[in-house]
């Protein structure tokens, strides 16, 4: 009876000595919460949430009550474990919008400074187009259009008497210039000679103008003028009436070759009557006229250090050492007038306004002067004679607070020094 | 002592006795009830309604039951609705943070893209 009842107790030992019965909510709960606890990214998110999460498993372990207060509990801890993995994405997210917003801030920046360059780039575009439109505007006020010229010309005309009754030598003999623009002032003597008036070539480029309405003055066109027909239009008709009494004028001027061949100096009235009717017609065919034609009338100026000649701003693209169209005929003028003198030394300087800062105008003047010197030595000038110096706005032969001295100080002079 | 003093120290001991039974018993004080009414409201007020609308539905629900419970006299199951009603409300306000700072984190990411010229990322919001 004894051993019986030994037995049957070692036997109840042994039932209250085995494995415990498994919490299988608690072990899934405490896996989770190691999961997150070891997680590398939100292990060390949301503490606070986690802590709590752990006192509610805790609470589910030690609860051996009842199954109803167990469920409780479970239910509890559930969602305490639920909470702490939102609380910690919740964390990683707000540190992800906080990197965005800081890209944000930084890519805003970038484009701000994106913006501001483009408006400074556009900036400097609009003062560039305003310099031009400025220099443009300088040319304009520089050389007045055709018909202001023709309204000069024609008062010209009328305050000219006619002093001399045959055309007199020019001061200086130039040389022939065979540009098709030299037609222009070519039949402009010519058809001064056959009006009577006594015009040198050294005249400017609206008494050139007034020359070649000088006949027109009488007649209409100079062809008119040698038929000694009345005048049939106004001067600024000219164009159009140039063209109706001499239609084969226009087709031989074409065809014919260039006026320039004939020296403008020393037209004589045959040759001015073969050219004179093409004259109309090169005058309306060339845009550039007015600086055509004070191109070829250039001359020398005496000066105390040798004569010099001055070329105007107009040869040059604005704000740039490139020449313009009809350069060449001032140019050959030039490098002729220094051929006749070939053991003397040349200077030539280039100036500028006082617009723009002093170390632009300086480079422009001086890249100015070499392009002179280049186009110069390119027509036969001797490159050890020339002596070259950009000066910019440091020797102002007008004011410069209007536009008009302005012009007169962008210049490029040429001079024949007398010690060389 | 008297034997009058003695019957008043019994009493005493006796009130005391009964005293200490009826705090022993189970009981929902009102404060439990404001916590959960409270955590109800803060859930309602940090969007549930969009971002976890199941959670809030059981905090109210549980909410109601637990004020009937306690109204029925079953106090102990009130408790317990109580408490599961505060932890759905808290899980609701966790989710409802989660779904708007994902949300700000996809504004922000497309604002990102477009100042950089991309498209930008088309990626549906994760459910926790």
């Amino acid at each position: 009876m004894r051993r019986a009842a030994a037995l049957v107790f070692a036997a109840l030992l042994a039932a209250c000595g085995s494995a415990p019965r498994r919490d299988l909510d608690f072990d899934r709960l405490h896996a989770s919460l190691q999961a997150l606890a070891t997680d590398p990214e939100l292990g060390k998110l949301a503490l606070a949430e986690r802590a709590l999460a752990e006192a509610a498993v805790r609470r589910l372990d030690a609860s051996s009550i009842n199954a109803k207060e167990h469920a409780q509990l479970s239910y509890l801890a559930e969602r305490r474990v639920d909470i702490a993995y939102i609380a910690a994405q919740t964390e990683q997210e707000k540190a992800r919008l906080a990197q965005l917003q800081r890209e944000h801030a930084e890519l805003l920046l970038a484009a701000s400074r994106r913006e501001t360059e483009a408006v400074r780039a556009e900036l400097d575009r609009q003062r560039r187009d305003a310099l031009l439109q400025q220099e443009e505007a300088e040319r304009g006020g520089a050389t007045p259009p055709q018909a202001g010229t023709a309204a000069v010309a024609a008062a010209a005309a009328n305050s000219t008497p006619p002093a001399v009754p045959a055309a007199t030598p020019p001061v200086v003999s130039l040389p022939d210039v065979d540009m098709t623009q030299a037609a222009a002032a070519a039949p402009a003597a010519a058809s001064n000679a056959t009006a009577g008036r006594a015009e040198p070539p050294a005249v400017d480029a609206r008494r050139a103008g007034s020359a070649a309405q000088d006949g027109s003055a009488l007649p209409a066109t100079p062809s008119a003028a040698q038929a000694g027909t009345p005048p049939a239009t106004p001067p600024a008709t000219q164009d159009g009436a140039a063209q109706p009494p001499a239609p084969s004028a226009s087709t031989s001027a074409a065809s014919a070759p260039p006026p320039a061949a004939v020296p403008a100096p020393s037209a004589t009235p045959a040759a001015q009557a073969s050219s004179a009717p093409g004259t109309a017609d090169a005058a309306t065919a060339a845009a550039d006229l007015p600086l055509a034609q004070r191109l070829a009338a250039l001359t020398p100026d005496a000066d105390s250090g040798g004569a010099r000649i001055t070329l105007e701003d107009l040869i040059f693209e604005p704000g740039t050492a490139t020449f313009a169209t009809g350069a060449e005929i001032g140019l050959a003028r030039v490098a002729g007038w220094l051929a006749a003198a070939p053991a003397q030394a040349i200077r030539i300087e280039g100036h500028t306004d006082a617009t723009g800062s002093p170390e632009a105008n300086l480079s422009l003047s001086l890249r100015r002067a070499e392009a002179v010197r280049d186009a110069l030595v390119a027509r036969g000038v001797a490159a050890a004679r020339i002596v070259v110096s950009g000066e910019g706005a440091a020797e102002p032969v007008a004011s410069n607070d209007d536009a008009q001295g302005r012009a007169r100080n962008r210049r490029v002079v040429v001079q024949l020094l007398d010690g060389g | 002592m008297t034997p009058t003093a003695r019957k008043i120290h019994v009493l005493a001991l006796l009130s005391l006795c009964v005293a200490s039974a009826f705090a022993a018993r189970p009981h929902t004080p009102p404060a439990e009830l404001q916590n959960a009414a409270a955590a109800l409201t803060l859930a309602e007020e940090a969007g549930a309604a969009t971002y976890a609308p199941l959670e809030l539905r059981y905090a109210g629900e549980q909410l109601e039951q637990a004020r009937q419970a306690e109204q029925s006299g079953d106090l102990n199951q009130a408790r317990r609705l109580l408490e599961q009603s505060q932890v759905n409300s808290d899980l609701a306000v966790a989710k409802s943070r989660l779904g708007r700072t994902r949300e700000a984190v996809q504004v922000q990411a497309a604002a990102n893209a477009q100042l950089r010229g991309e498209p930008g990322p088309v990626t549906p919001p994760e459910t926790p």
